[in-house]
This record gives structure tokens, sequence and C-alpha cells, in this order.
């Protein structure tokens, strides 16, 4: 429950905070730098002098809209190839599986670092590396499920029928694989935000075109005898929303599983 | 012969695997042509014969392929050139920052077991239970915490407001580095105990499902022993299996840990090395995680293949 | 013709001004200093020396850890040069330095100082793949001229060649050892063999310890041993100065600054540097092209509030593009020097003038986006780029702001792809000589592309005897045509912890050279 309302204040803020902040989030105030909170500013200022509490706010939506494209990114690569590889098997199956078997057998964070380090990508540039990285995951889950489906009786059934193939996958493998994919949905979401904003602690956040929240903890640290509220307060963030889209994930898995196991 | 067959298959996977890594890991040379140059010349304007001398000394204006194929034959050999900002061999650079990887894994890996193995059976066994429920609620937190944040935090909390462990640096000697790096191997176990325990406790509640559980619970064997006897060995097969999954998270929490405590590993030595663009040192101990990762993975299937005569048949077949 | 135009009488005078503002605060009452010896010291950087061979990945911000077990044949400093290897040093002409050597030094093996050992440095930090040999390339020859003497010929007068050999260049070290590591000279199998205090025992990537150097020859520094261990950043270290695990640091992030003086018994030790830094405009590129939409930008960027918020007030404003220092040192006084500085225009932030500059301009209506770069690892550069961004707002001037690693800056400097406008930092020299790099179109560093008939006429004058003419002719004329906007010098901040003082002000100068070991003393 509590993780549900936190994603959904998460949601909210990510919408509409930026209408709501209390004061101006761009207005600096040199002099004002890096104080704790005081009325004017709850959680103090940042190292211009501008307001943290209302940053974090604007931050929002570019914080969570990153993670949130990866999340939906993987899973259509990872369902449509993970479909395809396990309904068909052979050679489809053979590529898909040396593909995923390569990005499986290299340190996910460690290429996101090099690569973002050495080539220097933007923002979707990023997006689209965190996909690439992620969706092999995703494809050996699906891919296995969908093995285990295709077997069963009814989808022999629906072909001897002469039901065809896509029907078949949409119609009858799919919504059966569909637990795991929207579980993994939100697991796949907090991996990008937990990669977003490691590549940001660890410096490359320019190169990786920083998520806000990221950003903001890794200026805060080094100011956090200044104004403790600038650190802490975007690793709460980070990590809340990541546990609790841990347990909204958890928790749908087991209510879509159980419900299919009804069926 | 099957038998014989298969592991060959998958040797020579492993080696076409190292072949594509190695080809993509050395692509990023071609990705970013400039700076190679820019760290060789070490932050100053150069100068034309300076330019030439290293263009020459360093072969960066051959083709691509040449290039890759000298670097692939030397690397084969261990050798993967000098660091172009220190310019010390990129080999004797990863052993003396190999070690402290090493020790760190090691520490979080034998701790994490120590921790979640036992956390995860019993939660397993009394599914849905009390036990059960912490058990899941804390491997979730563990998952979904980023290992950076948990650091800073016990840097905070065990090493400024209570003191009572060294917050920073690598020490020296045995004595001295086992206690510098406990704080750093608690960090990085919080994450990797969360997998482990999530993977045994889903292994065993598949096991406690077997027909030849029930059958020893019928014949009134004591749950300690169903416990150690079927249920642990059981179930700890997925865990070995998973080998590789948790060499992964152990490499990517490493570099992040690495760089909260100061830590003078592998980790640090390429955050360092992308920063200043030292391509050579990049390359070599991408190869070397690489390597490892790739030979614990065919490891793991030599053992499963000798662990589990099922895995043997889906062999044969 | 004055062949180096660092005048001695001016030296002086900035000296005598530098011991007076020396010490910056301590929370508790200056500690005053023993004679006493200290049994192990520690000092933490936020990284160690990659190589112990100065000229293999030279660094600034560690070569102090170098400078320990090698030394220079002279010591750069703020106000000129102290004497070191080489017990005197003459400059018969413009283009000849004659070093003599100080006899009877040893190195750290017991051998002696000779001037082959010299000659074969030089050679060494000539060498290609050496990190500052683009800095020495004026040198033509160098040559054993006497038992205990070595003349370096330049191929032109080249005021800063110097200095330059005397910061971090050409670090002598023992011949016989170098010739026979040619590969591996500055790994911790083979760490050269220097004259310095010190002897290094163990180099490992988190920690370097040293001894004392049996065999050195001069005045012996307190600590009996010295460590250097890496702490990554500030926060950090401020907690094991809290500890006392280590006893003195660098501060990386002046920005932390007021966290360490809160620090209970450290002492803060704060120095100029010669360091400029700066904003540049590509001259070429619209509107750059028109000096009154520089202007306007100049006038945009709150210089006196980016001291605080950027620096913790551990910086000064840059009044001309040349360090005090450098302006001082190529004045016949500091006086006069002072008097010139005062009468240049000065851009603080003034919205007013902003828009009378803009209005002015041929972009008064300018509809283009201004792209204002700032490099990651400078925090001070991301606060002005904010800043500027935040105020061209104000001016109806739209502007994003882009990331550059440092790496990526360099790349896009040295290539000429540049974008503008773009920070700028740079290390100098305090002689008028360096004042041409900017707009000197064979230096390297001119950005900007600006050049002017008066600049191009004053440049060849920077090295003659009319170089505080000529300097004074190339800063008039860039205050006015602002193709660069100068911001700050930075200061160098030492911190120590209780017990420990420094009996004189470090700059980052005596860092290099070593010379930050021999003012430590146990407090009593």
């Amino acid at each position: 429950m509590l993780a549900a309302a936190f994603v959904l204040l998460v949601t909210v803020l990510a919408v509409a905070g930026q209408l709501f902040t209390p004061a101006d989030p761009d207005k600096q105030s040199l002099l004002d730098a890096a104080k704790g909170p005081s009325s004017g500013h709850l959680l103090g200022t940042d190292d211009l002098g501008r307001d943290v509490l209302s940053r974090l706010m604007q931050g929002t939506l570019s914080a969570v809209s990153g993670p949130v494209c990866v999340a939906l990114g993987t899973m259509v690569l990872g369902t449509a190839l993970g479909l395809l590889a396990g309904y068909y098997g052979g050679r489809v199956d053979a590529l898909v599986t040396l593909l995923s078997d390569v990005l499986y057998s290299l340190p996910f964070m460690l290429i996101a670092i090099v690569v973002v380090g050495v080539v220097g990508t933007g923002y979707w540039l990023t997006v689209a590396l965190l996909i690439a990285l992620m969706f092999p995951f995703a494809l050996r889950l699906v891919r296995s499920a969908t093995r285990v489906q295709s077997r069963l009786p009814y989808v022999e059934a629906a072909r001897t029928l002469g039901v065809p193939d896509r029907r078949v996958v949409t119609h009858h493998v799919l919504p059966n694989v569909s637990p795991i994919i929207v579980a993994n949905i939100l697991l796949d979401f907090v991996t990008a935000i937990i990669a977003f904003s490691a590549l940001t602690f660890l410096g490359l956040g320019s190169r990786a075109g920083s998520s806000d929240w990221g950003t903001m903890l890794a200026d805060g640290q080094k100011l956090i005898y200044d104004n403790p509220w600038m650190a802490i307060v975007p690793a709460l963030l980070i990590a809340l929303t990541c546990i609790s889209a841990t347990v909204l994930g958890d928790w749908f898995y087991d209510r879509l599983s159980a419900r299919s196991e009804e069926r | 012969m099957g038998l014989v067959g298969f592991i060959a298959r998958r040797a020579a996977f492993s080696l076409l695997l190292l072949l594509i890594v190695s080809f993509l890991v050395f692509g990023l040379t071609a990705a970013a042509p400039g700076s190679q140059l820019t760290a060789l010349l070490g932050g100053r304007p150069p100068t034309p014969e300076q330019v030439a001398a290293l263009n020459e000394q360093y072969h960066l204006n051959d083709p691509f392929f040449q290039q890759y194929g000298r670097w692939l034959i030397n690397a084969v050999q261990l050798d993967f050139g000098t660091s172009s900002v220190a310019g010390v061999s990129v080999t004797q650079q990863i052993g003396q920052y190999l070690p402290i990887t090493a020790q760190l894994a090691a520490m979080a890996l034998v701790l994490s077991l120590i921790v979640s193995v036992p956390a995860g059976l019993f939660a397993g066994i009394g599914r849905g239970g009390k036990l059960d429920r912490t058990v899941s609620l804390l491997t979730v937190g563990g998952m979904s915490s980023p290992p950076y944040a948990v650091g800073i935090l016990l840097i905070f909390v065990l090493g400024v407001k209570l003191s009572v462990l060294p917050v920073y640096g690598a020490g020296e000697g045995g004595g001295d580095r086992f206690v510098h790096l406990i704080l750093p191997a608690i960090t990085l176990t919080i994450g990797l105990a969360a997998i482990v325990a999530r993977q045994t406790r889903a292994s065993t509640l598949t096991v406690m499902q077997q027909d030849y559980i029930t059958f020893a619970r019928a014949r009134g064997l004591s749950p300690r022993r169903i416990l150690v006897v079927y249920a642990l060995r059981n179930s700890a097969l997925p865990v070995v299996t998973s080998a590789g999954l948790l060499l992964i998270s152990l490499i990517s929490g490493a570099v992040l840990v690495e760089q909260v405590f100061s830590l003078p590993g592998l980790g640090q030595l390429i955050v360092s090395s992308v920063q200043q663009a030292d391509l050579p040192v990049i390359q070599g101990v991408t190869m070397v995680l690489a390597l490892v990762v790739i030979l614990t993975n065919f490891a793991v299937e030599l053992l499963s293949l000798l662990i589990d005569p099922r895995t043997r048949y889906a062999a044969k077949g | 013709m004055k062949p180096f135009p660092l005048r001695r009488g001016a030296m002086l005078l900035v000296v005598a001004g530098l011991t007076l503002t020396a010490c910056a605060g301590s929370s508790d009452g200056p500690q005053k200093p023993s004679n006493t010896t200290i049994p192990e010291f520690t000092f933490s950087l936020p990284t160690l020396a990659k190589s112990m061979d100065m000229t293999s990945g030279a660094d600034v911000a560690t070569a102090g850890i170098p400078a320990a077990t090698t030394q220079f044949l002279e010591a750069a400093t703020l106000s000129g040069y102290k004497p070191v290897l080489a017990e005197k040093t003459s400059t018969p002409d413009p283009t000849t330095i004659v070093y003599d050597l100080r006899p009877e030094v040893k190195f750290s093996d017991g051998s002696d100082l000779a001037p082959a050992d010299v000659v074969w440095s030089f050679k060494h930090a000539q060498r290609a793949k050496a990190s500052n040999a683009s800095l020495i390339k004026s040198v033509e020859s160098v040559t054993e001229t006497g038992p205990m003497q070595v003349t370096v010929k330049l191929s032109k007068p080249d005021p800063s060649a110097r200095f330059n050999i005397a910061d971090t260049s050409v670090p002598i070290m023992q011949a016989t050892f170098g010739e026979a590591h040619p590969d591996d000279l500055g790994t911790p199998d083979a760490v050269p063999i220097g004259t310095g205090p010190y002897v290094a025992t163990s180099v490992t990537p988190s920690k370097i310890s040293m001894t004392r150097n049996p065999h050195y020859w001069g005045t012996k520094p307190a600590p009996d041993k010295l460590n250097f261990v890496v702490i990554g950043d500030d926060t950090k270290a401020q907690l094991a100065v809290r500890s006392g695990e280590v006893q003195g640091t660098r501060v990386s992030d002046l920005r932390t600054f007021d966290q360490w003086k809160k620090i209970t018994g450290a002492t803060t030790y704060a120095a100029p540097q010669m360091m400029m830094d700066f904003y540049g405009f590509d001259t070429r590129k619209a509107p750059f092209d028109d000096v009154h939409f520089r202007r306007a930008v100049a006038y945009s960027i709150d210089r006196k509030g980016l001291v605080q918020a950027g620096f913790g007030g551990q910086a000064s404003l840059l009044q001309s593009l040349a360090p005090l220092e450098t302006v001082r040192g190529s004045a016949p006084s500091a006086e006069e020097a002072d008097t010139f500085l005062d009468s240049l225009p000065q851009y603080d932030l003034d919205p007013a003038k902003a828009k009378a500059e803009l209005a002015q301009s041929k972009y008064a209506t300018y509809d283009g986006e201004v792209k204002i770069q700032f490099v990651a690892e400078i925090p001070w550069s991301k606060l002005v780029a904010l800043n500027l961004q935040e105020n061209l707002k104000a001016l109806g001037i739209r502007s994003s702001v882009e990331t550059y690693t440092y790496s990526d800056w360099l790349d896009a400097f040295y290539s000429g792809e540049m974008k503008t406008p773009t920070p700028m930092f740079f290390t100098t020299t305090p002689d008028a000589g360096s004042i041409s790099y900017p707009i000197d179109p064979s230096s390297g560093y001119n950005f900007s592309h600006f050049a002017s008939e008066r600049t191009d006429a004053a440049l060849g004058d920077l090295t003659s005897d009319k170089s505080w003419d000529a300097a004074k002719t190339i800063l008039t004329e860039l205050a006015d045509q602002v193709p660069y906007v100068p911001l700050f010098q930075e200061k160098t901040v030492f911190v120590l912890s209780k017990g420990y003082v420094y009996t004189q002000k470090v700059t980052a100068l005596d860092f290099q050279t070593g010379a930050y070991l021999d003012y430590l003393r146990p407090a009593k």
C-alpha cells in the first residue's frame, strides 16, 4: 500500500511537480549558497543559492522519464525477441541466445561506464545503451516462459486447428507470460534509475546527460556538512522510488500469476 | 563421446564469446580516435613532431583491422600495451590493482553466503510466515538501494558518528587490510545477499513442493534432517549455477563501492582511466574482467554437469 | 636587451607582500613551530602520482610526491628562483642559461651528482613521450661546459623556459639508473634515483611510503617518515584529518573551504596560485564577432558572487588577462603594476551596461541560441555557465548549457572544434612573455582567434626591453576588446591537522618543487 502510494506521489510530482514549486527553481542567489534549511527554503539552498525543494520537485520528471523509457524499451524488445525465440526455437532461438549470451557475459555496469565514458553519449543515447544492455535479461525470462507455454497442449491444439502462428502467440502465449513481463518492467525501471544515478555519481553524468536527482546527489555530497539535505533527500528519493517500484513489481507478479494459475 | 563433444562445444562457444567481446572492446578505440592522442599528450598543446612521433610509436594511423590484429595477438599473451597516462604496462597495473578487488569480492561473497543462504532457506521453508515476509522485505530493500548511497550512509553512521571502523583506503598487511575492507564488503554484500537470498528462497520453494519432501515428511523424518539432507542440497544447485550472475553484480557493485571508499582496485582503475581517456587500460581491464566472467560461466557449466545428471542427459540429447 | 624580464627589485616587494598576509585562519589561535622532528607524517591527495618519474604523466596535483625524492636545478617560486641543485644560474644572453652545479651533492644511492646526470635528465625530459616536452621545446642543446657546469642553449628567446625548467619539466635523476630502465622508469620496480630528502620504500596504488635519504645534502625536513595516501574527495579527507589518520592535505574543491575551517585544531593555509580562470569567445563566430555583444555577455557574469559560491572566497578577481604576479613581474614596480591594473575596465555583473552594449551591437535582437560550455571536473565553470545562462535570460538572449569532460574539452581545444563561449584555465609563469599565450597564433592557446594590429605589433616586444610597454598595450587591448572575460585567480589551500604548522605560506609551486616539506614543523 505504502509502496503504491509512493509511486503515485512520484508520478504526480513528475507530471505536475513543476507547477507547484514553492520558489522559482532557477532563481540564483550566490551569496546564500549551500545554506541549511530556513523558513524561505525548507530544504536549504544548493551551491548557486537555489531552493533545493523546488529543484527536487522540478527534477522529478527528468529523473524518472529516462528510466521509464528504458524499462518500456527493454520490455518491448525483450518480449518480442523472447516470444520469437521461445515459440519458434531452432535457428532463430540459437541466434537470439547467442546475442543474449554475449551481453550476459559482460558486467553490465562496467560496460555502461566504459561506453558512456569513452564514446560520450547524450541522454537518449544512454537510454538506448541501457536498453541494449538490459534486454537480454528480459529476453531470457520471456523465452523460457514462452517455451513452457508453447509445449502445452492448448497451443498444440490451436496449431492443429490452423490458427496462424501470429494469433497463437498474441492471443494465447502472450497473456500467459504477461505476469512476468509486467513485473519485469518495474524491476527494469529500478535497475535503470540506479544505473543513471550511478553514472552521475561516478562523474560521468555529464556524458550520460544527467538525471536531476542523481546530479543533485553528486553535487550535494561535496557540501554535505554545509547543507546535508542537499544529498540526503535525493538519495532517499532514489532509494524509496526503487524500493516502492520493486515491491509493486513483486505484488503484480504474485497477483497476476495467481490469477493465471486459477484460469 | 557426447559428453566430450558437449564440453568442446561449450569451450568453443566461450572462445567465440571472448573474440566478440575483444572486438567490441577494441572497437571503442575507433569510436574515440582523438582522445588517445590527447591522453598521450597529457593535456599540453602538442608540437607537430610530438604528434608524428606518437602516431608512429602507437600506430594510431594504421587501418582499424591492422591495429585490432596487432592488439589481439598481444592480448592473447596478456600484453595490453602501456598506459597512455602513466606510461606503465597495463598488465603490471592490473596486477597492482587486482588484489584489492579480489579480496573485496571474496569477503563480500563469503559474507553474503553466510547471511543469505540460511535466510533464504528458512524463508522458503516457512513460506508466508513472519520470517519469510521480513526476508522478502529486506531483499527488496537490498536489491533496490543504490550501493553508493548505502556506502555513504554507512560511512556517516559507522565511520563518523560512531567512528568504529576506518572509512577510506585499503590499509596495509593482512589484519589492517581486513579491517579496512569490512565496511566496503558490507556495502557490497547488501545488494549481493539480496540476490542470493531470493534465489535460495525460490529454489527452496520448488524443492519443498517435490514429492520426495512430502514423502520424507510422511516417513516422519525430523524437519532438521529434511532441511539439511534434502532441501539444502537440492536448492544449492540453482545458486551455484547463478554464479556468473553473482559475479557480474559483484563486479558492477565493486566499481561503485571502490569509488565510495577510495579503494585502489580495478573499479577505481577503470573509472579513472575512463575519465582520462586512457584507452589501453580501459581495454585491458574490461578484457580481464570479461575473461573472468566467461571462464566462471564455463566452469559452472562443467560443474553442474558433474553435480546434476539431468543436465548430462540434456547435453547428450 | 633584458633577456628575462623578471626584475629582482619588483620581486622583493611581492615577497614582502606575501609574508605579511601569510598564515590564514586557525580555529584556536596560531600554533608556534618547534624544531624537533616528526616521527611520521601522512599527506592525503585525491590521486597518487601515476609514475614516480615526473616526466611521465606529470600532474600539478600530485607532483609533490616525486618532488620529495627528485629535485630540480632551481625551484620556481611566485617571486623568482631559489637555488637547489644549481648553486648559481646565469643568463648571459637571451638564448643561454648557465647552471653552476652545487658541489658534493649525492644521489640517494651514494653516487655523486655530475653534469652528465643533468644532461641525461634534460634528454629524458625532452623525449616525445615526456608529458612536459612541449614546455621546453625551445631548448636546443644541453652541454657540459665545465667540471660542474651545464649550459642550456635556446633556439629563440623564451622567457618562460627557465621557469618551466625550474617548475616540473626537468627533474634531475641519476643517469646510470635511468639508462638501465628505458621502459619502466617511474614504476614501483624502478623508482628513479634522485637527490631529494626522501627515498621511496614502497609504492602501491593506495599508498606511497618514504624514509629519509641518508645521503641528503641539504637541511633535513621535519618528518622522519613520510606517507602519501589517496582520499578521493574532500568530504572523506575531512573525516581523515578530524580523526588524525591524516596530518596534511590540499583542498581539492574550494567550495568546501568553510567545512575545513570548522575542523578543530586544523589550520588552513591559503596562497595565490599562478593560475587564471577565464571564459573565452571564438571571435570568428557570430554573434561573438561583435565586440559589443562580447561586452554584454561579460557584464552578465556575477564574478564577485561566484568568488564566494565557487571558491568559498578563496580566489581573487582577475583584473586583467594575467595573474597579478605576472603583471607585477613585468612592471618596473608593484605600484606601477597596480596603478595600471586599476585603470583597466572591469566587467562585473551590471545588467544596465549589458543592456546598453547589447543595444549597440549588430545582434541587438539576437534570436539564436548561445551555447555555454562548462567542464564537468571544474566546479567553478559549471557555476559560471549557469549564472551566465540566468543573467542572459534577463537580456532576452536564449542560451543552453553544455557539459564537456576534461578530456573531451582538451580534444575540442586542440582540434579547434571548440564551441563558444568556453571556460579556460591556465597555469602560467610570472614573466611578461607568458602574457602572449592567449593571443599568440603559434602558442596553441589562441582559442579566440583574436588579432589586432596593436597586439600583433606588441607581441614581439614582450621578450625585449620594451616588455612592460608591450604588456600594457596587450592587456589594455584585451580588456577593451574582451575576446576573453578574465574571471578568477584561485588560491591553493593546504590544511594541517592539530599539532603541525607551516612556517610560511605554501604555494602550488612549493608543492611541485618539494619546498612544501621544508616549511613543515611540529607545533610546540
